[in-house]
């Protein structure tokens, strides 16, 4: 009886069904206060600082520096011979995301990546344990405009609300190219639509600024009108086209994802065309054709380090495509666009180190304070500094080596993952399972459906972007 | 050149409505009596508004319930219905079905554009959604069940069956599903079955369409979303118009617009369908986006935001259907997730965690069928659901819900006579129910049914005996006292328009105090017993048990106690037995081959152009034989009930299908 009600205890503790381990963790965070000693921090914008010591409190950096002490009570962890690297942002992700694309429509602006996060994927915790605290969760790559975007902290096992990132600009996915126009594909149960090329994307993109800077005057007119005292009915609100005008604004950022470098230059060109600023160029993967353009444009890229050929419009890639642009002047990250590569952004970052001759720091920042700017979200995080959110990871090597694994991962301060209690918690998980397995409900039939086939796994590695899914798994 | 018609006659026992009667009256599943004066005596009630009554009487008359007490003494003009052993409670509600509706209600969203394969003709819109509605598929709120629900309609007979006696009923399509209503779940017309019509907007989030927007979760939000948006507009819009036309343009007319405003005012409630954590705070927030007034369906995980649904308010229309593992044991198969395996144990807890933290909750029958959905009740119960909340949330919490607690969900004087009678406890797996009244007019059980060859023979009490016999389907009878032998006229078997198919009734006169009177005996009959009382002058007389005595020459003497339970004096069935079964007015040869061992039966039934079938689970008790055959029918698996009474070599009996009843005869040739 007893056991049944610690297990009944345990099943509505863990929310979210999460692993045991965030649970274990929960009940240790009322330590407001942590203190990490003797680490080597790798600030990224403030140079690399040895045996030195970084306080925790409230969520935030508190200080750094040498023999800093922790009042009663804090969690004090001993990092000597171990790296701290602030949280690793990933500009490109499709995790906790029940819909990636809505895929009937060319323009799918009034779609919301909000309305369909799904706090419980398990792949959460994985980027957890690769040192990712910071997600940008973007629309899939179907259409030439997609849906809004959704910034996220890792919080694993908190309520959805907890997992925004607080004051993230807002943004919007774009797509160019052979996804949006599928002239080299079909969709299964999808009629072909328009557009069919390049240029009908340029021009359906076009179309659809044409019709927000219709619809912005419509509501300037109607709000003055309304200054007028004259009795008008409003506009209908269309929130296919609101989204838009936020762009036209500057108030929205524009992640277009692309390949080519024709068509990089052709929505630049659109986009000064109606005043806005492409955001982030997304997989960019000819960037290099065009770094100086790109850089005059002050649009960020966001690469892969050395994935391509999985698509024609993938052929023209190199190794040196993010050292490159990096070079021209261009603000580069680099980005995971798959739950897989999300646990290793790190080893990502060390291979543009090696084929674009970069020093350690630039290759840090490809996945640090460069995305943290991108987003729009650099005052909070991206780098170690006093008052910015402690978002952070213990490594117990370098991370750019390919022996470095993450002990520890802080969100906000809070410990999300714990690679020690993550291993002292699978005995009590096999013990809950075998209870759960002897549950009335859990026990096989006696008879009936032949057992599911087992649910495809997770191939090694993927040919192509993840753009294109519909659901996530 | 008769085996067609015979065939024709097989397919409608089998696979359509009976419609040539076994009997003297035709017996359409679902009719029900028209209303007239019950009372059922000596009772436990389970009045749900009070605490329960153990012996007690409940009086209905024109559909309401007029008395219900211990100490109420029946009318006289009313027809009793002896509850001794049984419990009695509110007809069950089931918070969210899809009852009601006929068959050809199409399973493919119905308005909109419709994107069907060419190859596939479109299915024709339901009436009730707008045939030029612009609006992307599966948007429908214009659609009322009340339009659509049907006295003969799908699903009808089953929850009735079951103890049901009204729904809240939405057709199961769509986004934007339409509104529901209540409804009865018996009735001559449509009309006399919608109960409160419109109850509730409906809205699952969910994608609906192949490949037109939206195909993605991402696209229903913002579909509705836009929706809501636009009927607030077109409510400003209207309101405008209305107050001063002149120098504006008239606004459309929007019937699907227009059904969202009474649920943007907060007039009406919103129904979300919603069972996991995130639909249903996904749905929460929406309501809140809009200020709605939300109530879950479905609510598989509701426990963990229990806290948040009782600060919204929110009530939850819980699902009985509880996940289980549905698969057998495989090596070969990856072990289940743990999170699969936590949220089976954890679903057990919904109803008593929404009970403790005080939010209301109805149960439904979240597409089980409905007997079974009654049965997992009591896996609430056994997991901390109290006994009377859980009979609370299948009768007076929905009907307070659905603003009809003036009207259902208890034994209540002036309330709708909607209850059930039931042999065991409500949700006990063998319960039997015995009695099911809807708007005051009795139920017609099928499970209850009795055959001419279950009644036939002789039946013995103190200084009586009843003899019924069989000829031509047609039943004949006499009862003796001492030397004097009275006909039994109007002898019928759940044949009147108010009895229940478990009764016997027959008019004889008899003589009392010196004369001879009119004595109406109404009984029911157990396999070995007839219970029942005469009603002389619209007095019950004492109680009567008639116990079976053998019949026939041989061994008369010695089995005048025949209780078939005993065991030793089992006929043998074993042999082939010729039969003949008998549809109205023709017949259609079976050979039925039996082996038996002890008191078990097996064998083989051999039915016309349904080939040979084995027999499941036959038993022998006494001269009586049960036995189940599953036959295939147009693709269709159909359970038949045989049963039969041997003597000598001769058997006779009837099979019962979903559809109906025929009674067969048969020879053992030596």
């Amino acid at each position: 009886m007893r056991s049944c009600f610690s297990l009944w205890c345990f099943v509505f503790a863990s929310l979210f069904g999460a692993l045991l381990s965030t649970t274990e963790l929960q009940a240790q965070q009322n330590t407001k206060v942590t203190l990490i000693k003797h680490a080597t921090l790798l600030t990224v914008t403030q140079g690399d600082l040895e045996n030195t010591d970084l306080l925790i409190e409230n969520g935030k950096i508190a200080k750094i520096g040498r023999g800093l002490s922790a009042p009663s009570g804090a969690r004090i962890i001993d990092a000597t011979g171990k790296y701290v690297l602030p949280g690793i942002i990933d500009c490109h992700s499709h995790s906790m995301l029940d819909a990636v694309n809505e895929g009937s429509l060319s323009v799918t602006s009034m779609c919301r990546i909000r309305d369909v996060l799904n706090p419980n994927d398990v792949d959460l915790y994985r980027a957890l344990a690769g040192g990712v605290t910071t997600l940008n969760l973007l629309h899939g790559s179907a259409n030439a405009i997609g849906g809004q975007n959704q910034v996220v902290k890792i919080k694993y096992g908190r309520p959805i609300e907890e997992f925004l990132f607080p004051d993230a600009p807002p943004g919007i996915k774009f797509a160019l190219g052979e996804n949006p126009k599928r002239s080299n594909f079909r969709v299964p149960g999808q009629t072909q639509r328009y557009p069919n090329s390049r240029m009908g994307v340029e021009e359906i993109i076009r179309d659809a600024f044409v019709r927000a800077q219709d619809y912005k005057r419509q509501w300037d007119d109607y709000r003055a009108a309304r200054a007028r005292n004259e009795n008008v009915p409003p506009p209908r609100r269309d929130l296919q086209l609101e989204p838009l005008v936020e762009v036209l604004e500057g108030k929205r950022y524009v992640h277009a994802h692309c390949y080519r470098a024709e068509e990089i230059l052709m929505l630049m060109n659109l986009a000064e065309e109606f005043g806005f600023r492409v955001r982030t160029l997304q997989h960019v993967l000819e960037g290099y054709k065009i770094a100086r353009e790109i850089a005059r444009h002050r649009a960020g890229a966001s690469a892969f380090a050395d994935f391509w050929s999985y698509k024609v419009e993938a052929y023209d890639a190199i190794p040196h495509d993010a050292a490159l642009m990096m070079r021209a002047g261009v603000l580069v990250s680099l980005n995971s666009d798959d739950d897989g590569r999300a646990r290793r952004l790190n080893m990502e970052a060390a291979r543009v180190m090696k084929y674009g001759d970069l020093t350690e720091n630039e290759a840090l920042r490809l996945i640090t304070i460069n995305p943290a700017i991108q987003l729009g979200i650099d005052r909070r995080v991206g780098s170690l500094e006093v008052g910015k959110d402690a978002d952070l990871a213990i490594w117990t090597a370098h991370p750019l080596s390919v022996y470095a694994r993450v002990e520890t991962t802080f969100v906000d301060g809070e410990i999300f993952f714990d690679r020690q209690a993550d291993l002292a918690q699978r005995e009590a998980l096999a013990k809950e399972r075998a209870e759960l397995e002897a549950a009335e409900v859990n026990r096989p039939q006696g008879s009936g459906a032949p057992p599911p086939v087992p649910a495809g796994r997770r191939p090694a590695y993927r040919l192509g972007d993840s753009c294109m899914q519909t659901t996530k798994e | 050149m008769v085996k067609p018609t015979l065939f024709v006659q097989l397919c409608l026992l089998l696979g359509g409505a009976l419609s040539i009667p076994v009997f003297a009256q035709s017996e359409r599943p679902g009719d029900v009596a028209p209303p007239r004066a019950y009372a059922i005596v000596n009772a436990r009630l389970f009045p749900v508004s009070s605490p329960p009554i153990a012996r007690g009487t409940i009086v209905i008359r024109n559909g309401l319930i007029v008395a219900v007490g211990a100490d109420i003494k029946p009318p006289a003009d009313a027809r009793q219905l002896d509850g001794t052993d049984l419990n009695v409670y509110p007809g069950l509600i089931d918070a969210v079905s899809h009852v009601g509706f006929q068959a050809s209600t199409p399973s493919t969203p119905p308005t909109g554009v419709l994107r069907a394969a060419p190859s596939t003709p479109p299915p024709p819109a339901p009436a009730g959604a707008l045939a030029n509605s612009t609006r992307p598929t599966g948007f429908q709120p214009e659609l009322l069940s009340a339009e659509l629900v049907r006295p003969n309609g799908e699903g009808l007979e089953p929850a009735r069956q079951a103890g049901f006696t009204a729904a809240l009923t939405i057709p199961r399509e769509g986004i934007v599903m339409g509104r529901s209503a209540v409804i009865a779940l018996a009735g001559s017309t449509p009309r006399d079955m919608v109960i409160r019509t419109p109850v509730a907007l409906h809205i699952t989030f969910r994608v609906v369409s192949g490949s037109g927007y939206p195909n993605s979760l991402m696209g229903v939000f913002s579909m509705v979303r836009q929706a809501f948006l636009d009927a607030q507009q077109y409510q400003a819009h209207w309101a405008a118009y209305r107050a001063n036309p002149r120098g504006l343009k008239r606004p459309p007319d929007d019937p699907s617009l227009e059904a969202l405003l009474p649920a943007l005012k907060r007039e009406m409630p919103v129904v979300f369908h919603a069972d996991t954590e995130r639909e249903i705070i996904r749905a929460l927030d929406f309501a809140q986006e809009f200020n709605l007034q939300p109530i879950i369906a479905g609510g598989r995980e509701a426990d963990k935001v229990a806290n948040r649904l009782k600060a919204a308010q929110a009530m939850v229309l819980l699902s009985l259907n509880v996940p289980k593992r549905n698969t057998t044991f495989s090596p070969e198969a990856d072990p289940e997730p743990l999170s699969l395996l936590r949220a089976r144990v954890a679903a057990l807890k919904t109803a008593p965690v929404l009970h403790k933290t005080g939010v209301s909750f109805a149960f439904q029958t979240g597409g089980l069928t409905p007997a079974e959905a009654i049965t997992n009740i009591k896996k609430f119960v056994d997991n901390g659901l109290p006994a009377d909340e859980a009979l609370r949330a299948v009768t007076s919490r929905p009907a307070e819900i659905f603003g009809l607690a003036d009207r259902l969900g208890t034994l209540e004087v002036g309330k709708v006579a909607n209850l059930i009678a039931v042999r065991g406890d409500l949700w006990d797996a063998k319960r039997k129910l015995a009695f099911a009244f809807i708007d005051g007019a009795m139920v017609n059980l099928r499970g209850q049914n009795v055959s001419p060859a279950d009644v036939s023979g002789t039946w013995g009490t103190q200084g009586l005996k009843l003899t019924v016999t069989r000829s031509n389907n047609q039943l004949t009878g006499n009862i003796r006292i001492g030397a004097q032998e009275i006909a039994l006229r109007e002898l019928r078997l759940g044949l009147d328009e108010d009895a229940s198919l478990s009764t016997i009734r027959f008019v004889a006169d008899l003589p009392r105090d010196g004369v001879t009177k009119t004595a109406i005996f109404t009984g029911k009959y157990h396999s070995e017993a007839l219970r029942g009382s005469f009603l002389i002058d619209g007095r019950a007389e004492p109680e009567l048990t008639f116990k079976r005595e053998a019949a026939g020459t041989a061994g008369a003497a010695d089995s005048t106690n025949s209780n078939g339970a005993a065991g030793d004096d089992l006929f043998d069935f074993t042999g082939t037995w010729n039969l003949l079964v008998s549809f109205g007015p023709q017949s259609l040869p079976a050979t039925l081959t039996l082996r038996q061992t002890g008191a078990n039966l097996s064998g083989t039934l051999a039915l016309g152009p349904l080939g040979s079938v084995e027999l499941s689970s036959g038993k022998v008790t006494g001269h009586r034989l049960e036995a189940r055959v599953q036959v295939d029918f147009g693709g269709r698996s159909v359970e038949l009930q045989l049963s039969g009474t041997g003597n000598g070599n001769t058997i006779e009996g009837s099979v019962t299908s979903p559809q109906g009843t025929a009674a067969f005869t048969g020879t053992r040739p030596q």
